[in-house]
């Protein structure tokens, strides 16, 4: 037989090419993050959907925490896990535990103790784990993940059974009402554990896990001891998993055993899907844009909510299986290209994906504008309709115009999102065109500031932000 | 130019239109009501009716001209799903996003106690309408939690009444294995004991929510050869144990005393299956009015079999009722405010569909009374009926004051 | 003893139930190497065609034999329909990435479900005559269970091996478990191949959920109920070895309902502890083929 399929091979696009000063540059692009969204309760505080948008924004910085921890074994090392939510279970009934029978038991030790003991999980469940491959390992992960739920939910006496903990004492400053503190109190969590996921991810200690996706083999030959490097990605995402399921415990004062059951962990697994397994935000986007998808469809029917999940995963995994991000952030190129024709490529894969974006952003819009008001759907059809001609033509001039490489209308394409945003803040959706935009950012700039587009705009070379890794 | 100048504003013009999604809702003078119950999943056959129910009562009392000077009920309806990590997710968006006055729900016990100790975080009014822990009122009560059902003790004391009447001292308990399983088994019990001398508990089982395959736990029990059995199985649950063990002869060899049995959800879909005989508590039926509310009690059913086309059960009037009392409470306090309904509900009295009710004001609980019957064929209907009805009062049933002063205290030292 | 007797025949009327629902999914992932996370929703489907046909067609018990014989035939095509419009593409690709469609298949599923038939519990009776018990060893027993469900359960096992082992047909499709290339290099309709074994473990399914039909409740997210507990006989018992699956069903069963009589509290939790250290200490399963590459 040949070669059997070892890792992830569904056909996916060559990611953007290496940059090597790039580590620092990205250290102060999460300091950037945390400054701009630490402010965002008070920007928003006088808005009425104000606590809902803070709350909303946590959780979904929660679900981005445990995706990227969870893409560290999917994207990174190839291993997909059925049952990454017992670190979730594990991590909040530990530390809900602590803080709840042990009485004054210091917070932030609580808190530590969380990801302390998702690793000691990991280190024994991974120990097993480990031993197996594919189809085996992800229901063995399942296996456990069931074992935890089960453990949790008929240990009445120690855990509470199936109603969970109930009432956690947490620390006034977090219990504000206007939720401030309590978000940003996540923030900073969520921010740093994914820092320092980056830091690991991008060490040669996550190279190689990435060497080991690609084949085990080669990589067992180049003197990898394979299965160890597994461990310790297990371990890792342990961890950090249940340090996220500590703060869901915080997020809801309660912890249950529905936390490890195995329909979360096959949330995430969507989310990480949808949002790009390849690459290290990738997760993120898709933490988010469920969460938000989700506030938006189970408000007025989620006798669909299933059915739409269930589409858009068929959907991505047939069409864009790279997610989002992947299909954002890929390039096409060859090595043997010249500048001149890389450019050239790129440009027209720019206008390409940029008509697919455009498309993908006028039939989203419409498709939630009739959900949210289904008695107009007739006015809704007719201004999609209306915008997609306008749009197209103005649009085709547009990108021809950017064809004659003037800088004016580089900078015109990176900047004209911030109108849509200011828009959208003053229509009471900040989120969702907080989405659209910054999707859109990164794509304009992930073709147009790329360092040899620049160059064929006649811009002197400037080390770039690389805000978007590489993940091979 | 020119052209250009306006092909750029057109293109922002449509781009900003293409990116546009929902906008805020608009401010209206209406009074929000959430209700949060479980749309999916085991428990939704239950709930949809409540929620119509619940739509029936706004209706009438908005056509009379709405509650406070002519505001019309809204209602913001969300789903659960079952799980207490959602209802709490779904309760503080009601209240943040969709700005409800407070919310009425849930089905599940465990799902009550979770939203509950939000609502006491948030200082929001949250009116238990079907979950039946006694723990939310007694334990874990505080002023922001009411109950318009009754509990898990009146269910359970009910049962323990009638059967305290027949024969039966050996007695084989079964249950789903969560809050509401274990609670009404154990009220029940505790009642019996000093009602019946020589009652004895032969055994239990605790089969999961959702188990399919009784066929093991009805051998276990008809193996100890128990006088009587005793469950607080529901749903689904119920319908597979009564279907799976009548073919053991099961209800030939023991008395059975359900605590669902009464009801609709379970008597229609079983039809001619569901034996005679069985001892059901059930909170409603459609066809046994309370005494002075015959006329009230068929308006109400005519419209809800025409909105839902089946007739109502215990879990759907409960929904009109609930409504119609928190809009008594409303008036009463003469606004939407919090403190100011919890003061109205708290010791206020309130004439019901099914008759007049208190809800005490040390624990928030309802007064409602329970029934029980036995279960035979009424030629009328193509499900079976229930006959030799005994009503228990609320207040026979209900825990003391000093019960629950005492249940309180020993609580609060463990927690410590 | 007859309390022994009577728990064993327990189990061994659960394990039929589960055998025919996970043989369906076994077969499956011995040829095509996919593990139908959908089949749960086949299974469903199968319950709720059967309640439509009961029910709206023919409004009478009797037509439960009807409904043996048509039911499953209607969840195989559909079954067909998946895997040429889904399954087929994606064949390439990593097992866990099928497994991945599956999953939104079975969110599909799931909602089309309640859309079509509501959210209710519904019900079917027995077939008249297996309405009641039959006396065996002065206990009583449920005679559906005996008269249709084990004899069924037996004969699909027997008809299953004959198949597999003394037909053309099932030489092809054991083949086929080895190598896929090389049946295709000898000339053998693949595409075909795979869809047909795909609708036969439909049809597995559907049966499936015809027989457990009139012993329960039928309600939407029971295809999620089961699916976990056939994944638990399957990695058991050996994925892609039907002898396995026999085996996997007969653990699971006894343990149900023995550990129902000695651990009533704990019986689920055996039954993962013993899906995680099958897993960990023989792959494969108690009857299953080393574990391969590729899988």
């Amino acid at each position: 037989m040949n070669t059997p399929p070892t890792t992830l091979t569904v056909p996916r696009q060559v990611t953007v090419p290496t940059r090597t000063a790039r580590g620092d540059r990205t250290t102060w692009i999460f300091v950037a993050a945390l400054v701009l969204l630490f402010w965002v309760p008070e920007a928003i505080l006088y808005m009425g959907w104000a606590r809902f948008w803070i709350t909303l924004l946590a959780e979904v910085f929660i679900w981005g925490l445990f995706a990227v921890a969870f893409n560290l074994l999917m994207g990174y090392t190839g291993m997909i896990s059925f049952g990454q939510a017992a670190y979730l279970g594990i991590g909040g009934y530990t530390t809900g535990l602590l803080l709840k029978k042990i009485s004054g038991f210091p917070f932030a030790l609580g808190l530590i103790a969380a990801p302390v003991s998702g690793a000691l999980a990991a280190l024994i469940i991974g120990y097993f784990c480990i031993r197996l491959t594919h189809t085996y390992f992800a229901m063995l992960t399942l296996a456990f993940s069931m074992i935890v739920y089960y453990t949790a939910f008929k240990w009445y006496d120690f855990t509470g059974g199936d109603n969970g903990l109930i009432g956690i004492p947490v620390p006034a400053w977090v219990q504000d009402p206007t939720f401030a503190n309590y978000y940003k109190f996540v923030l900073v969590v969520t921010l740093v554990g994914v820092y320092l996921l980056w830091r690991i991810v991008n060490s040669p200690f996550g190279k190689t896990l990435t060497a080991i996706r690609e084949n085990p083999d080669r990589a067992g030959f180049v003197g990898i001891n394979v299965k160890r490097y597994q461990l310790y990605a297990f371990i890792v995402a342990g961890a950090f998993s249940a340090l996220a399921g500590a703060l869901f415990m915080i997020n809801e004062r309660s912890v249950y055993p529905e936390l490890a059951f195995w329909t979360r962990s096959t949330q995430v697994l969507l989310m990480s899907i949808l949002g790009g397994v390849y690459t290290f935000f990738g997760p993120i986007v898709g933490a988010f844009m469920l969460q938000l998808m989700d506030a938006d469809i189970t408000k007025d029917y989620p006798q669909i909510w299933q059915l739409f999940l269930g589409s858009m995963l068929v959907l991505i995994l047939y069409g864009l299986p790279g997610g989002i991000m992947g299909f954002i952030q890929a390039r096409d190129t060859a090595s043997t290209d010249d500048a001149a024709t890389r450019v050239r490529k790129a440009m027209g894969e720019f206008s390409r994906k940029f008509w697919y974006f455009f498309a993908a952003a006028l039939f989203f819009t419409a498709f939630f504008h009739i959900l949210q008001a289904p008695d107009t759907w007739k006015t809704t059809v007719l201004l999609t309709a209306a915008q997609a001609v306008v749009g197209v033509v103005l649009c085709t001039w547009m990108l021809r115009q950017l064809n004659t490489f003037t800088q004016l209308w580089r900078v015109v394409f990176l900047v004209f999102p911030l109108l849509p945003l200011a828009l959208h803040i003053a229509l009471h959706t900040p989120l969702s065109g907080l989405m659209i935009v910054v999707l859109w950012a990164v794509f304009i700039y992930n073709y147009l500031w790329q360092a040899e587009i620049r160059e064929a705009f006649g811009q002197p070379q400037h080390v770039a932000l690389d805000i978007a890794p590489e993940a091979q | 130019m020119q052209g250009r100048l306006w092909r750029r504003l057109a293109v922002v013009a449509a781009l900003v239109l293409c990116t546009t999604t929902t906008t805020g809702a608009a401010d209206k003078p209406s009074i929000k009501i959430g209700l949060l119950y479980s749309l999916s999943g085991m428990a939704a056959v239950v709930t949809e009716g409540t929620v119509y129910a619940h739509e029936i009562a706004a209706e009438e009392i908005n056509a009379k001209g709405g509650l406070l000077g002519g505001r019309k009920i809204e209602y913001v309806t969300r789903d659960d799903k079952l799980k207490p990590g959602e209802a709490v997710k779904e309760f503080r968006r009601m209240v943040t996003r969709d700005k409800v006055d407070f919310v009425m729900g849930v089905i599940s016990s465990g799902v009550a106690l979770a939203v509950s100790e939000v609502a006491k975080e948030m200082k929001v009014l949250f009116v238990d309408s079907i979950a039946q822990t006694a723990a939310l009122t007694e334990e874990q009560g505080h002023p922001y939690v009411v109950r318009t059902n009754t509990n898990s003790t009146v269910i359970g004391r009910t049962a323990a009444l009638a059967a305290a009447k027949g024969p039966w001292k050996t007695y084989y308990f079964i249950g789903p294995d969560y809050e509401w399983g274990h609670r009404v088994n154990a009220d029940f019990w505790e009642f019996l004991q000093p009602k019946k001398q020589g009652a004895q508990k032969m055994g239990e089982l605790w089969p999961k929510l959702g188990e399919r395959d009784f066929s093991s736990h009805i051998t276990t029990i008809l193996n100890a050869k128990p006088e009587a059995v005793f469950s607080s199985l529901w749903g689904g649950d119920l319908i597979a144990f009564v279907k799976q063990a009548s073919t053991y002869g099961f209800f030939d060899k023991v008395q059975f005393v359900s605590t669902g049995a009464g009801d609709l959800d379970i008597l229609k879909p079983l039809g001619t299956e569901m034996p005679d005989g069985i001892m059901a508590t059930f909170f409603y039926a459609f066809d046994l009015p309370v005494s002075g509310k015959e006329k009230d009690n068929e308006d109400f059913v005519t419209k809800f079999k025409q909105r839902a086309g089946y007739e109502p059960k215990s879990g759907d009037v409960i929904g009109y009722i609930s409504t119609y009392m928190m809009a008594e409470a409303i008036e009463r306090a003469g606004s939407t405010e919090t403190e100011a309904l919890v003061k109205a509900l708290r010791g206020g009295k309130f004439q019901t569909l099914l008759g007049d009710v208190t809800i005490r004001d040390f624990d928030g609980q309802a007064t409602f009374g329970y029934y029980t019957g036995f279960t035979f064929s009424n030629p009328n209907f193509p499900f079976k009926r229930l006959k030799n009805v005994i009503r228990a009062e609320g207040e026979e049933v209900l825990r003391t004051k000093d019960e629950i002063e005492k249940i309180r205290a020993d609580y609060q030292k463990t927690k410590n | 003893m007859s309390d022994f007797f009577v728990q064993f025949l327990n189990g061994v009327t659960i394990a039929m139930t589960i055998y025919l629902i996970a043989s369906g999914l076994s077969l499956v992932f011995g040829v095509l190497g996919v593990l139908n996370f959908a089949h749960g929703s086949l299974y469903m489907y199968g319950s709720f065609l059967l309640f439509t046909l009961m029910r709206s067609v023919f409004h009478s018990p009797s037509s439960f034999w009807i409904g043996l014989l048509v039911v499953p035939l209607l969840v195989a095509i559909l079954g067909a329909a998946l895997e040429m419009g889904f399954l087929r593409f994606v064949y390439k690709a990593d097992p866990l990435y099928q497994l991945l469609l599956t999953y939104g298949l079975v969110l599909i599923m799931s909602d089309v479900v309640k859309l079509i038939w509501g959210a209710e519990n519904q019900s079917v009776s027995r077939p008249p005559g297996f309405n009641g018990s039959v006396a065996i060893f002065g206990q009583l027993f449920p005679s559906y269970s005996i008269f249709i469900l084990l004899p069924c359960g037996i004969v699909t096992m027997i008809g299953l091996y004959v198949f597999l082992n003394r037909t053309r047909l099932g030489r092809i499709i054991r083949a086929a478990t080895q190598d896929r290339e090389m049946i295709g290099a000898l000339g053998i309709n693949v595409r075909l191949l795979y869809t047909g074994v795909f609708a036969l473990g439909a049809w597995l399914g559907g049966l499936g959920g015809v027989i457990a039909a009139p012993m329960g409740a039928i309600y939407p997210g029971m295809d999620l109920d089961i699916i976990i507990d056939a994944f638990i006989v399957v990695v058991i018992g050996g994925l892609g070895s039907l002898a396995g699956t026999v085996l996997g069903a007969l653990i699971f069963g006894l343990l149900r309902s023995f550990g129902i009589l000695f651990v009533p509290q704990f019986e689920t939790l055996f039954i993962f502890i013993l899906m995680a250290i099958v897993l960990v200490v023989r792959p494969q399963g108690l009857l299953g083929k080393h574990v391969t590459s590729g899988h």
